[in-house]
């Protein structure tokens, strides 16, 4: 037989592929994470080599600002704050939306169906200037809530049609017996509907907050005052001035990346599920 | 028909909230952008009507090209280096070799890192002088190594390819559930009648995927003329405009030069680029029988 052989050098060199391009894919990240645990006088003489004494000096001044205005863990704060705003926001009136097109039927409704393709489709750019001066009037640049109302609006028709699709789905035997016992429409959707569809809820939010943490635009444009920019931005605004200092400046590219890639190790089946449709934004 | 419960008004209630933020925050800014495309403003000055003006500046504005030339180039050589090398990972992973579980949680891992510090990361990689790619190209001899992206004829394929770095394992983990997904049976059939590897792949495993495939590679077409966070984060668009996109062109117009009108013009092309772009994607992924059941 030829195959044996054969076979076992496909194998090899298939391995060897595939050993090769975990390289290629590691050696920035692991880069990334060793030069952020080097003095800056270790950068320089050792480029390649990993830290003889890793040190978390580096990740210590980024996140209390060292000698510069504004610390990293502010950046973070109000990633923290737009982000979560953003998904309660934003998985409220998705599930609601999405429920209500469910199992409701009024005038108007196919219009909405139509629309919610629509909106899916308009790229962020084509809204950016009105949006910009929008914002502006109503004083809701550098807010919080401006942004969240942003993001909210445009992730809503992807968790619109996710949760409307999973509502359909849902048993409406357990809603006409709750009707039975008394309780309003609005009173089954939160007291029996949503607590029983956390899972489906957390999977879509999940989704939701890889792209809403890494997003650049919109914050660059909104958030531009330095105590409001979220940590995308942030890390931005080091470029140019703090460029010298390499490990000040790898500690909080450091810090930015490692919230969605803790978030990937943990929920690893949900994002790899959702991202054909959810990165779509 | 109704579900015999509720009344219409009901139905409102739940979904008003969301399509009145959408109205808003949607709608009202694509027409306000498309009404402004036809006007001049700087911002704070009264806005004066000028009718095509802007877009037969567009049309004759050497920048707006390249930009458009740029995003083309994106395009092509992006989107065929990660779905190529994205199919040909899922097959190398989907063989279950030892390890295969570590190697597809490797590949996708950079997708989950922002774009913006993915390409603030690969600019110090790129460092023509401090940099450890250029510092391993010397020690492997070659003593002048590329300026990358300081250097107008390879800032734009250095972006593109570590674009191809980042989003690699996109559709290799597409493609890979795809491919799980092709029934045993048959695999058992082809084994039965003798298939080798290679007519496996490519009269089995290929036909099977290819609508997926079709879906990825329209996804990334709509990501290529979207791109603005890696270009920015690694060069803005320069050195000169050597590696600029309309993303980019886009934001220097209207919010660095506060020509408004003519930003607003720029955004009204990449929505009649992208638009229909994206309605086909929503097609291919069926994400509208959701709605129409």
């Amino acid at each position: 037989m030829v195959g044996k052989p054969f076979a076992r050098v496909v194998t090899f060199l298939i391995l060897l592929f595939l050993v090769l391009w975990a390289v290629v894919e590691l050696f920035p990240i692991v880069f990334l994470y060793m030069t952020a645990m080097k003095s800056d006088e270790e950068i320089m003489n050792s480029v390649l080599l990993p830290p003889r004494r890793p040190t978390l000096n580096n990740f210590v001044l980024a996140w209390r600002g060292g000698n510069l205005g504004v610390p990293i863990s502010r950046y973070f704060l109000n990633s923290v704050i737009v982000t979560s705003g953003t998904l309660l926001f934003l998985t409220l009136l998705g599930a609601m939306a999405g429920y209500g097109l469910s199992r409701y039927f009024f005038p108007g409704k196919d219009f909405l169906q139509k629309f919610l393709i629509f909106a899916l489709a308009v790229p962020v750019h084509a809204t950016l200037i009105p949006v910009f001066h929008f914002l502006g009037r109503f004083g809701l640049r550098n807010n919080y809530l401006g942004l969240i109302f942003v993001y909210t609006a445009f992730w809503l028709p992807f968790t619109i049609l996710m949760l409307y699709s999973y509502f359909a789905g849902f048993p409406k035997e357990l809603e006409d017996a709750a009707k039975i016992d008394g309780l309003s429409d609005l009173g089954i959707f939160f007291r029996i509907v949503a607590p029983l569809s956390k899972g489906a809820l957390s999977s879509v939010s999940i989704v939701n907050f890889v792209g809403i943490w890494s997003e650049l635009l919109f914050a660059f444009l909104i958030m531009n005052r330095e105590n409001m920019k979220t940590i995308t931005v942030g890390v931005l605004s080091f470029r140019g001035q703090y460029e010298v200092q390499w490990g000040f400046m790898f500690a909080t590219m450091a810090i930015a990346a490692l919230p969605t890639i803790v978030f990937f190790l943990i929920f690893q089946r949900q994002i790899t599920k959702g991202m054909l449709l959810g990165s779509f934004r | 028909m109704r579900l015999g419960r509720g009344k219409k008004g009901v139905g409102y209630l739940f979904v008003l909230p969301a399509f009145l933020f959408m109205a808003v925050f949607i709608v009202y800014p694509l027409v306000e952008s498309l009404i402004l495309s036809f006007y001049s403003w700087t911002g704070i000055s009264v806005k004066t009507f000028v009718g095509l003006e802007n877009f037969r500046n567009l049309l004759r504005d050497r920048v707006f090209w390249l930009a458009l030339q740029n995003n083309l180039v994106f395009t092509v050589l992006s989107t065929a280096g990660t779905v190529i090398l994205g199919f040909f990972l899922a097959l190398a992973v989907e063989r279950r070799i030892r390890g295969w579980w570590f190697y597809k949680v490797v590949y996708f891992l950079p997708v989950m890192v922002s774009m913006t510090v993915v390409g603030l990361l690969w600019g110090r990689l790129l460092d023509p002088t401090l940099g450890p790619i250029n510092f391993i190209l010397r020690k492997l001899g070659i003593s002048s190594p590329p300026f990358w992206l300081g250097d107008p004829r390879t800032s734009l394929l250095s972006i593109i390819g570590v674009t191809i770095w980042q989003y690699a394992g996109f559709p290799m983990i597409i493609l890979l559930a795809a491919m799980e997904n092709i029934p045993l049976e048959i695999h058992d059939a082809a084994t039965i009648d003798g298939v080798n590897g290679w007519q496996r792949t490519w009269h089995i495993i290929f036909p099977l995927v290819k609508p997926v495939f079709l879906m990825i590679t329209v996804l990334q077409i709509i990501f290529s003329f979207k791109v603005f966070d890696i270009v920015w984060a690694m060069t803005q668009g320069g050195p000169g405009d050597s590696s600029i996109v309309l993303g980019v062109y886009l934001y220097k117009a209207a919010f660095r030069y506060t020509r408004f009108g003519y930003g607003a013009a720029i955004a009204v092309a990449m929505f009649l680029i992208i638009f229909p772009l994206s309605l086909l994607y929503i097609r291919l992924t069926r994400l509208k029988e959701v709605v129409e059941e």
